[in-house]
């Protein structure tokens, strides 16, 4: 309740139209503390449910750190009605104590000015951990302050916002922080695959005991197996049979001409 | 702005704070422009004069834009405004004689950043000019200051229709 006991609700006349465009189209917007609101007014504003989230967009784990009530209470609102999953802060000293917790949020908003630790000092420890997943952090100032600005992208930040912030404009640089974030994920996987990839070939490229005689090649469990077996079995080639003009002589006589050459004869 | 919809200039990393200056010239809003053409601070060397009368008490067209004429939205935030601000005007109040002007200063921020989320442009104004007094040192002001800080907090709640 504020100081007075006085709270905003939003009230209209009953009308087809939808409440906020009834409100615009009579040039202003009629709103009154509801204390003094007549007991059964009629058409209570139905609250407006947005959907402007992008469809098939994963929810991302979001910190807010902000010591302004209202600003806080108004990006927590925003983001958990995009389905986001919040947890809002009071100061920089709690956000910094997340940030360092192994599930820390992957996205933060932190605002300049705080008490004990401010939003800068937050980005600067955040930036100098060692970490595969860093996050993505996005800071609030005000909209004077592009010394500011220039120190927080400076210290590591990835982007900011100015107060009084617009809700789309919330909107669109979180949706940019997730992309980042998918990107970064993304990336990080291949970076994964890669390395697997990579021992393997490393396999290949080892020493690997062959029989002098039966041409029989040690594997890794420390049996013995074909060498075309060994080489299907750790690469992506595939062998086709065949036999070589020197065996054909040998093994089948009758159908070596001198005429062939060196020509292979496939079976 | 639709960043959606693709970038509309880039700065190689490592950023150079001239080169990025430069870029944030070009695509800021000035701060007078925002809003109307009428919002903002006082600009340097304006500390201390009285906001222009054209400077609303209260913006409600700038407050419903932000907020995407949302009622849900409007009603926490102009809840929490009512609900916050009058105790961080009697904190501003009680840190007003103290020497570390820190906190001072913070509250002062505070009322400034709250004001501006619900359009409150004279009260932002007026929280803005303690907040460069208390900056730049210019203690003899800060009671006339804090004086028409609380001047324009009444004033902005009357707007909205809170008896005081």
């Amino acid at each position: 309740m504020s100081s007075s006991g006085q709270r905003w609700e939003w009230c209209h006349e009953e009308t087809t139209e939808s409440p906020a465009r009834s409100c615009r189209t009579n040039g202003r917007r009629r709103c009154w503390p509801a204390s003094s609101r007549t007991t059964g007014a009629p058409g209570r504003a139905v609250l407006q449910k947005r959907d402007c989230h992008k469809k098939g967009a994963a929810p991302v784990r979001i910190l807010i750190a902000e010591d302004d009530f209202s600003s806080r209470t108004l990006l927590e609102a925003v983001l958990k009605r995009d389905g986001h999953d919040v947890l809002a802060t009071v100061s920089g000293a709690q956000a910094w104590e997340i940030m360092q917790q192994p599930d820390a949020p992957g996205l933060a908003i932190l605002d300049w000015m705080m008490p004990e630790l401010d939003g800068l000092e937050v980005v600067r420890r955040v930036r100098s951990r060692q970490s595969a997943s860093p996050p993505y952090l996005i800071m609030l100032t005000t909209k004077s302050g592009k010394a500011d600005i220039v120190a927080g992208l400076d210290a590591g930040a990835d982007d900011y916002l100015t107060k009084p912030f617009d809700a789309r404009e919330l909107r669109a640089r979180v949706e940019v922080g997730r992309r980042m974030l998918a990107t970064q994920a993304a990336l990080a996987g291949k970076v994964r695959e890669l390395g697997e990839a990579l021992e393997q070939v490393r396999t290949l490229h080892g020493i690997l005991p062959i029989c002098a005689s039966c041409k029989m090649v040690r594997n890794d469990a420390g049996y013995w197996q074909q060498v075309e077996v060994y080489v299907a079995e750790h690469t992506e080639a595939e062998f086709s049979h065949g036999i070589c003009p020197d065996c054909m002589r040998i093994l089948y006589p009758e159908f070596h001409t001198p005429d062939d050459g060196d020509a292979g004869e496939e079976r | 702005m639709c960043l959606s919809a693709g970038m509309n200039d880039y700065l190689s990393k490592p950023v150079d704070p001239d080169a990025l200056a430069e870029v944030l010239d070009t695509w800021l809003p000035e701060g007078k422009e925002e809003g109307g053409g009428l919002n903002g601070e006082p600009a340097a060397g304006q500390a201390g004069d009285a906001p222009p009368s054209e400077v609303p008490i209260w913006d409600q067209a700038g407050m419903w834009d932000r907020l995407m004429d949302d009622e849900e939205l409007a009603g926490i935030v102009l809840n929490g405004f009512l609900e916050d601000i009058p105790r961080q005007v009697e904190a501003l109040r009680d840190v007003l004689p103290s020497t570390d002007h820190r906190e001072t200063e913070r509250l002062a921020h505070t009322i400034k950043g709250a004001s501006a989320n619900v359009g409150g442009e004279r009260l932002r104004w007026a929280a803005a000019d303690l907040e460069k007094a208390l900056r730049n040192g210019d203690l003899n002001t800060l009671g006339r200051l804090f004086a028409s800080l609380e001047e324009e907090h009444v004033q902005l709640r009357a707007a909205m229709g809170v008896v005081p």
